[in-house]
């Protein structure tokens, strides 16, 4: 077939009724790109010879080396179907856009979106490996998105070459495939059944199962370039056995045999003891394996000239000759059962137009747009009609961002063009859509020539710039360049129409054809293509819309969370600026990753598995960041915080333990402070309402004022108290304290901070109430306790800042100052005048050492940042997860089985520092059977005091005096103040006697 | 007549010497390798893992032993145990291999934890996580002595860093707030103006107050200024440490 020009698919873009959207969907490396391969080379993009091996779609190199496909991409294909209706020849050309997506378990997203762009789907089964974990998930996709699908049960070569199965044997495995298939489909029925409230209307299961004899079920081997659907067979037995054709389909499948004598069909009860093939088995597969037998395992020229002549099909005898058996078997198949037609028909018949599609499936994407109910009843019923008539309302979805470097684009080209030739071809344009034809093969002449260009000089390397395209559908309406259109961001709602709205101009339209683009003027409603310069307003999806209310149809798409966590750096610390830019490109590109800036500058990458990390870390390399890139473990934040064990207090009954004296090294002044733990409760309810903290603590200075704080906003809407509330919260809190906290409500009005940050959860009490006035009103020199306050309240944020244990923030401590003295008969007392500037210094040393050591006199403790983390499981591998979950040092809260499927999920806590790495493992030791979500879920304390060492005689007889079991929170801490710098108690040499002696 | 020959054997290779001079003697004790600083900080708690022999020398690698009477002139005492402590405590010795690699990665890494706190990046006015502060400080030859504290040589290092423009840095200023009484204010106003980096807010009614960032070295002369001028009425409240977004 002649290469297609690319204006007849323009042209073609405008009949409705023959254009087919469709995607291919399954588990890695069942064959969706090869198939892609022989439906391009029908169209004559590549050589048929090449089809199958040559992977066009796969053109990253990071694709090719690795043999997956890791990004969607699309091409516009032709197809002319000439059916023989009542002895007339009637000639249909159809537009097929075809779009291929990955198949491995971290792009996931890419299927999704993939998906939602389409009408329908094919969905690929290896034929021998039948229905692996993705190919589950691809269903489920679709179902979801209730898009028709067609089961492709490929490879079949691999039954007859690699497993030597007999055509009979061959036949059951079929059966069985087929019958896995519609398990999986119909556990999501039965799911669905279970959703449903008692009164809503039950779906019947009809046609969602999959039958051969209803052309739902193509056989194939992408590979060998062949397909068939039942119904071929049946057409070309349809006279040789006098059956009627729709008959014959549906004995073609399942325990039907032929009785040779009558030639009637038989069903197995009657049988009466005869053995006879199933029908399937001696009409369809045998021959496919006489085929195979004669051409590939035993080759017999003669048998081969005998079914090329009962086939009626001609071969050259180049062919025949050729030494590479699978010359011959592709030249045979080619024009016996040719895969791109078997597909295609399928696709034309079964798959229905945007026209059809939209009728059914609008009303169902709109309602689960937000504020359905708001949206212009015209763009309803023109998405319904899918009318792309100029009057109607343009609605277009953009699924994704995709980076094209800008050598692939067309426009680009153009720019080589000098300008008066750009204006000459743009008013050209602007005239006709017959002129912009010219104007593409005036493009093309250019592109040949640029490419001369390249080779010879590498200096055009600069210009290799990336542009985001938007990999978009239509919905109704026609867009065209120039037009201005409506984005909708995805956090858009009819309800606030002004918001996540901006207005934009189109600046170019593409059709894709898998890497190229080729420029476009206009899309009419229904099909799939390309938009450009919308890079900075759209991030990942959007809508797009020539009315300002329109729906959101972003909001609907399901996307996984990402999973794996790292943290990006530049190799080289001054391309940083390059690194941010490259990561909001990104961002923008992959709709399944998130970018973050954590509080230590750290920028953090969210990816959804380790290959997809991969991917991204080439992506930012080679096209958005174009540096060297460092990945690390991101670093994890700590809690510290005390506690009161039972054994402390029996130990230390009348020594008040946390309660420290000291004095300035000036003289002359005391300071006595008490530092005692808060209990989970109060330190709840301190975190939960630091904007109130905020508020109140503002008022601690003397004159009630707004202080600005922080400029930080609180992301969670948080309750606000008055200041009268938030202390009568506080105080019942505190009452219900049973020692001496509970005490301490009664001094609620001597709080004079919160801390770290002054809003955190530790609190500062002063009894001695000296430092209530803050400011004095003598004019006096001589110091007095307020003065101080300022420099006791800073000692106080600096400790909690940075904690005693590894200099992380401290959390529940409440410090009291119970003594405050300045005396006046000593010596120094001359130099204690507020003059003296080595007071406040020596203030705040005193006041951290003092309250370093009073938090140390309790039993200290760690607090780990925690991940919860959900994971879905099947029965089988539920144990593994649970070995993966303790091996992490986390621990299982909650298991139940999800109704009507059979998933458990499992909910678990995990320390962050022990996550590196687990999600990855988690998908290994369970083969991809669980897939685990983390979202952040706060500090949990580690019960280990980090400086215990044995010390009762039982525990050293138990662990000897090193303490054998190793002590984790001692661990972790000591790898924080490693990382830190801080003075770490661990001996350089273990053995002194063991060193190495010698030199080296 | 003795013939020395070469030895294929090198002497006293585990062996650290302290060397102590008191009372016009030299008094030495041998100890392992890389044990003394350790002792000397208290984490290493066995005498045994730090001494070799244990017993006084006047010369060790001679093997000669300090007499009795030496050591009663010149401490007092002739309690070896007492000795070798005291030794230990003030003697002098060279740092071991190792000891000083520990010394010197800890203070590396203290300095670069110091840099990380006071700095930021001007543009985001973010942080920087300290592995890129690592690269950059090593891009630029910066090296640590031991002998100067963490601190000093952190700003040593932002000084280094922002000479040799390796990456974009400044030092995050500290947000501090001020309250003063009217008439004093406005005598203030200018000289405050003048120290502190940029003015956040201001509000001048019955009392004068601002808010300001401030470069940290500014801040105790701003502190001084306030309650020299003011006679302690004044106030100076540090609102945040650093100006970066966390």
């Amino acid at each position: 077939m002649p290469v297609i020009p690319p204006e007849k698919l323009v042209s073609l873009q405008k009949n409705q009724e023959n254009i087919r959207n469709f995607t291919l969907l399954a588990h890695v490396d069942h064959g969706k790109t090869t198939l892609a391969d022989s439906l391009l080379a029908s169209n004559g993009i590549i050589s048929s010879k090449l089809a199958g091996t040559v992977r066009f779609l796969d053109f990253r190199e990071d694709e090719i080396t690795r043999g997956i496909t890791m990004k969607s991409s699309a091409i516009s294909l032709f197809f002319k179907v000439i059916s023989q209706n009542d002895e007339k020849r009637v000639e249909k050309d159809y537009l097929i856009n075809l779009i291929d997506s990955p198949g491995h378990v971290d792009f996931s997203s890419e299927v999704s979106s993939a998906s939602r762009l389409c009408d329908g789907a094919f969905v690929l089964v290896d034929a021998v490996e039948g229905v692996c974990s993705q190919t589950i998930t691809v269903l489920r996709q679709a179902w979801i998105d209730r898009i028709k699908v067609i089961l492709v049960i490929n490879k079949m070569d691999r039954l007859i070459t690699e497993l030597k199965l007999s055509p009979i044997e061959a036949h059951y495995h079929l059966l069985r495939l087929v019958e896995q298939v519609n398990a999986v489909i119909g556990t999501f029925y039965t799911g669905e059944l279970m959703q449903l409230a008692d009164n809503d209307e039950v779906i019947s299961d009809e046609g969602i199962y999959f039958a051969p004899e209803q052309g739902n079920v193509v056989f194939a081997s992408a590979y060998d370039g062949w397909a068939f659907c039942l119904d071929q067979f049946s057409e070309f037995y349809e006279k040789k056995l006098g059956l009627k054709q729709k008959a014959l389909t549906k004995c073609l499948w399942g325990d039907y045999y032929l009785d040779p004598k009558t030639k009637r069909v038989l069903q197995p009860k009657h049988l009466q003891g005869r053995r006879l093939k199933p029908m399937f088995v001696q009409f369809v597969l045998e021959n496919l394996w006489a085929v195979y037998e004669s051409a590939v395992s035993n080759r017999n020229l003669e048998n081969i000239e005998k079914i090329i002549k009962a086939l009626n099909i001609k071969v050259l005898p180049r062919d025949i000759k050729s030494k590479d058996p699978r010359n011959l078997l592709l030249a045979i198949f080619q024009q016996w059962l040719p895969l791109s037609t078997a597909i295609l028909l399928t696709a034309i018949r079964e798959i229905p137009s945007p026209i059809n599609a939209q009728a059914n499936r609008a009303r169902k994407v709109l309602s689960s747009t937000p504020h359905y109910e708001m949206i212009d009843p015209d763009i309803t019923l023109a998405m319904e009609s899918c009318d792309a008539s100029k009057e109607q309302p343009v609605l277009v979805y953009i699924s994704k961002m995709v980076a094209f470097s800008e050598r692939d684009l067309p426009n680009h080209r153009r720019k080589q063009l000098s300008a008066e030739e750009m204006k000459l071809i743009r008013s050209k344009l602007s005239e006709s859509i017959e002129s912009g034809i010219n104007t593409i093969s005036i493009e093309e002449n250019v592109s040949s020539t640029n490419s001369d260009n390249l080779e010879g000089s590498t200096t055009d390397m600069d210009d290799d710039k990336d542009i985001l395209i938007g990999f978009a559908r239509i919905y109704s309406g026609t867009i065209s360049v120039g037009q201005e259109v409506y984005v909708y961001g995805p956090k858009y709602d009819p309800v606030n129409p002004e918001k996540h709205i901006t207005k934009v101009t189109v600046e170019s339209l593409y059709l894709m054809m898998g890497q190229e683009l080729v420029y476009l003027e206009t899309v009419p409603a229904g099909n799939v293509f390309a938009i450009g310069g919308l890079a900075g307003t759209v991030l990942r999806t959007a809508t797009l819309c020539s009315s300002p209310n329109g729906p959101n149809l972003v909001g609907v798409t399901q996307q996984m969370e990402p999973i794996v966590r790292v943290a990006l750096e530049p190799v080289r610390p001054f391309e940083m600026n390059k690194l941010v830019t490259g990561l909001d490109m990104l961002n923008q590109a992959d709709p399944c990753v998130q970018i973050a800036v954590e509080e230590n500058g750290e920028h953090v990458i969210m990816c959804a598995g380790e290959i997809h990390l991969e991917r991204c870390l080439k992506d930012l390399r080679e096209r958005f960041a174009k540096i060297e890139i460092q990945a690390s473990q991101p670093l994890v934040p700590y809690r510290e915080t005390t506690i009161a064990t039972p054994d402390l207090l029996a130990k230390n009954k009348e020594l008040s333990i946390g309660f420290v004296t000291a004095t300035l090294p000036v003289g002359g002044v005391t300071i006595g402070i008490t530092v005692t733990p808060l209990s989970g409760s109060v330190v709840d309810f301190l975190l939960k309402h630091s904007k109130t903290i905020e508020n109140v603590s503002s008022n601690f200075s003397k004159k009630n004022r707004n202080v600005v704080v922080s400029e930080s906003l609180t992301k969670s809407m948080e309750e606000v108290l008055t200041p009268e509330k938030f202390y009568e919260r506080l105080s019942k809190l505190l009452e219900e304290e049973n020692s001496d906290l509970g005490e301490l409500k009664n001094h609620l009005d001597s709080i004079i901070a919160f801390g770290p940050k002054r809003v955190g959860p530790n609190i500062l009490f002063d009894k001695t109430k000296k430092m209530r006035d803050f400011r004095r009103q003598s004019d006096e020199t001589k110091l007095i306790p307020s003065d101080l306050s300022e420099y006791v309240v800073t000692a106080f944020q600096l400790i909690t800042h940075q904690g005693p244990l590894c200099a992380e923030p401290v959390q529940g401590i409440c410090v009291s100052i119970d003594q405050f003295d300045i005396s006046d008969d000593s010596e120094d007392s001359k130099l204690l005048t507020i003059n003296n500037p080595q007071i406040p210094g020596q203030v705040i040393s005193v006041v951290k050492e003092s309250i370093r050591h009073g938090f140390l006199g309790w039993s200290p403790r760690l607090m780990l940042a925690m991940y919860s983390c959900d994971v879905q499981a099947t029965s089988e591998v539920l144990g593994r997860v649970y070995g993966v979950v303790s091996k992490r040092r986390g621990r299982v809260i909650d298991e139940e089985m999800k109704e009507g499927t059979p998933f458990f999920i499992v909910k678990a806590l995990i320390p962050v520092v022990e996550s590196f790495g687990f999600a990855v493992e988690i998908l290994k030791r369970t083969s991809g059977a669980a897939y685990p979500q983390l979202i952040f879920h706060g500090f949990e304390m580690l019960d280990e005091n980090p400086f215990w060492v044995p010390t009762t005689e039982e525990e050293l007889e138990d662990l000897g005096e090193l303490a054998d079991r190793e002590n984790i929170a001692k661990r972790y801490m000591l790898n924080v103040r490693k990382r830190k710098g801080l003075l770490v108690e661990q001996k350089i040499v273990e053995k002194a006697e063991k060193q190495r002696t010698l030199k080296h | 007549m003795v013939i020395s020959q070469p030895v294929g054997q090198i002497r006293l290779t585990n062996v650290s010497v302290v060397k102590y001079k008191k009372g016009g003697k030299r008094f030495e004790v041998a100890c392992y390798k890389n044990k003394v600083t350790e002792w000397r900080n208290k984490i290493e708690t066995d005498l045994d893992e730090v001494l070799q022999i244990h017993n006084v020398f006047n010369n060790v690698s001679k093997g000669h032993v300090a007499s009795r009477q030496d050591l009663k002139k010149a401490f007092g005492t002739d309690d070896i145990d007492k000795i070798i402590l005291e030794i230990l405590q003030k003697g002098d010795f060279q740092v071991g291999e190792k000891e000083r690699h520990h010394q010197m990665s800890s203070t590396y890494r203290d300095i670069v934890s110091h840099v990380t706190a006071m700095c930021m990046d001007p543009n985001s006015k973010r942080p920087y996580p300290a592995s890129i502060i690592e690269k950059a400080l090593s891009d630029c030859g910066f090296s640590v002595s031991t002998s100067k504290t963490a601190k000093s040589q952190a700003l040593e290092a932002i000084k280094k860093l922002q000479e040799k423009n390796e990456i974009p840095i400044v030092r995050a200023r500290m947000r501090i707030r001020i309250v003063v009484d009217v008439k004093q204010g406005k005598a203030l106003r200018e000289r405050l103006r003048s120290l502190a980096d940029e003015i956040e807010e201001e509000n001048i009614d019955d009392e004068y107050e601002c808010i300001a960032l401030v470069i940290p070295g500014n801040y105790k002369l701003i502190d001084e200024l306030v309650r020299n001028e003011t006679k302690n009425r004044g106030m100076v409240q540090v609102l945040d440490m650093s100006e970066a977004r966390t």
